[in-house]
């Protein structure tokens, strides 16, 4: 673990950078199944401070980006990605790096809630225990720190010692964002974190990713398109693989320069 | 046997409710009249799978009234003495079935001590760690371990095995354990090779490949979003394994365990061949002893006179019976952390 995060390690010294510093950079990313090519030379670049919301059909590889960022896709041994994803300049894609290290740096919360068969609390410290050497009234004062963020302390802080998976969809969905977030990552990857639950724990979800926006880069996969207007400060539009249109989100909705974009947009 | 097992067939109250009820039929238009009650061919099936549901349940309490039936002289005879005496001699026709009882326990256990970390270890390997494909391949082999008709386990068993264990196993056990309390009498000599450690450890590999199946399986059951998340925080893949998998599948893999008892259990043929059969109880686990299955087998045929047979026909209700009480407590474990998790 030591000498494979060195790389990683490396760039915490750049976390100093500027507000708005380009946190994460793609380029010529290109994604696999197979033989099959699902992502097509991708350049992007996500800056900190910022909801970036990446938008599109389904199928057009918004998910596959983000699942790359992370090399959790290397859990399948057919998928692979080529070209560069750079955090703080350094290629995450690189053999060597410590992909363990690389998620706790870059968390990830999927599109159904996925409570682990323990309490709240246990859920919520799971990564802390392993992975840093905090103390248990560190880590308590750390997860009370993550619920309150993630909008759920108030909602379970008298059942803390509960089954995680006796919470609401909602609840549980914000149960998995606070425990990714209780690792304090940089960037955090929501892959349409949204999808599963009703209007209403949407709504609150949405307010938690402008909150968490001040703390995180986040990339945020949403094929709804109202979603993306909603909540982020930049948008991507992909079709078939590639980065059609890259804007402010406010300028995207107002004026798409590509047709594509607009037809998508107006189809909502 | 298991009875709870069994699919019930759809009662009455199901059947009638596919068909619409008497106030859905439309007044108004007579020309439209709906029928009422199951199609024929869907009565014929009912009726059917209903037959043999039930012949299924007849079958299991026609086992029961039968070995009842006949360990009468013997269930009158020694009473709950049969089950608490050593004694087994069929000359004076005084029987009892404490050694094959504790046996057949004994054995099985060793068996599970064996094959469940083993069993685990290569659910995890072949499930979580190598390439589906090679994965595959493995557990085919495994599968195939299932599939050695248990005389051959019982014969690699009395001629390769237990000669390896005696040369090669047992007298360097013997050795490091001589003097240590208790493991040293556990594991006193001789090295025989046949006897209890032996029968044992041949039924932990006729166990493994259920075992290994059943867990792969409440594995590969775990939903991919689950083991994603856990991979998504940095977790290892031991760290996915002990915190979210085994968690998760609790109740399956206890389930799995317990069906490897209950088949260690009733096991005969490879215990026979390497148990020892012999009718006493002794501290080393190299000694040899019986068990239940391998003691009916080994002497029905010359089993001479009511008694004897009535006895032994007593030792197979007994195994009945406690495989019926595993799996009921199996159920009811199983049952009660279902509610909890």
């Amino acid at each position: 673990m030591a000498n494979s995060s060195h790389a990683a390690k490396q760039d915490h010294k750049a976390e100093a950078a500027p507000h708005k510093a380009a946190v994460l950079e793609l380029k010529k990313l290109c994604f696999f199944y197979g033989t099959q090519q699902s992502l097509f030379d991708v350049n992007l670049t996500f800056h900190r401070g910022q909801v970036t919301a990446l938008m599109g059909p389904s199928g057009c590889g918004k998910s596959t980006l983000i699942r790359s960022i992370n090399r959790i896709y290397e859990l399948y041994p057919n998928q692979r990605a080529a070209g560069e994803v750079l955090f703080h300049g350094a290629n995450v894609l690189e053999p060597g790096i410590d992909v363990n290290d690389l998620r706790l740096k870059i968390g990830m919360v999927f599109q159904k809630p996925t409570p682990f068969p323990m309490t709240i609390f246990e859920n919520v410290a799971f990564g802390l225990k392993r992975h840093y050497k905090m103390t248990p009234a560190e880590i308590e004062e750390r997860v009370e720190w993550a619920l309150t963020k993630s909008a759920l302390w108030s909602e379970v802080k008298d059942k803390l010692h509960k089954a995680g998976t006796a919470l609401s969809g909602g609840q549980q969905q914000r149960l998995c964002i606070a425990r990714t977030v209780a690792l304090k990552p940089e960037v955090l990857l929501l892959d349409e974190p949204t999808s599963a639950l009703d209007p209403l724990s949407t709504v609150k979800i949405e307010e938690l990713v402008r909150e968490l926006r001040q703390d995180f880069t986040i990339i945020l996969v949403s094929h709804n398109v109202n979603q993306a207007r909603r909540i982020s400060d930049e948008t991507v539009f992909m079709e078939a693989g590639r980065v059609v249109e890259v804007r402010k989100t406010s300028e995207l909705f107002g004026s798409p320069k590509d047709q594509r974009t607009k037809i998508f947009i107006e189809s909502f | 046997m298991d009875a709870t097992t069994f699919k019930r067939p759809p009662t009455e109250d199901a059947i009638i409710g596919t068909s619409l009820p008497s106030s859905a039929v439309v007044e108004s238009s007579p020309a439209v009249t709906l029928k009422r009650g199951a199609s024929l061919p869907d009565k014929l099936f009912i009726g059917g799978s209903r037959i043999l549901g039930a012949a299924l349940i007849a079958l299991l309490f026609g086992i029961m009234a039968v070995l009842v039936f006949e360990s009468w002289p013997s269930l009158k005879e020694f009473g709950f003495g049969f089950i608490t005496s050593s004694e087994w001699d069929p000359v004076e026709e005084h029987f009892g079935a404490f050694p094959a009882i504790v046996g057949t326990l004994v054995s099985s256990v060793i068996a599970l001590i064996v094959a469940v970390p083993v069993s685990f270890g290569i659910a995890v390997f072949v499930n979580e760690i190598v390439p589906p494909r090679v994965g595959v391949v493995i557990a085919r082999l495994i599968e195939l371990m299932a599939g050695i008709p248990s005389i051959i386990y019982g014969m690699w068993g009395l001629l390769v095995f237990a000669p390896f264990m005696a040369a090669h196993v047992q007298p360097v056990v013997i050795e490091a354990f001589d003097g240590v309390p208790i493991l040293g009498t556990l594991f006193g000599p001789p090295p025989i090779g046949i006897g209890m450690m032996t029968a044992g450890l041949i039924l932990s590999f006729m166990v493994l490949p259920l075992i290994t199946a059943v867990m792969r399986d409440v594995f590969s059951a775990v939903p991919t979003v689950v083991r994603e998340a856990a991979y998504g925080l940095g977790a290892t893949r031991w760290e996915v394994v002990r915190l979210v998998l085994v968690p998760y599948t609790k109740v399956g893999l206890i389930g799995g365990v317990i069906l490897g008892f209950g088949r260690a259990l009733g096991e005969t043929m490879a215990v026979t061949f390497v148990i020892g059969n012999a009718h006493e109880l002794y501290a080393s686990l190299f000694m040899p002893g019986t068990s239940i299955s391998a003691t009916i087998a080994n002497e029905f045929s010359e089993a001479t006179g009511e008694m004897y047979s009535s006895a032994l026909m007593e030792l197979g209700l007994i195994l009945f019976a406690i495989t019926v009480v595993v799996l009921v407590i199996s159920r009811l474990l199983m049952g009660g952390m279902r509610k909890k998790g």
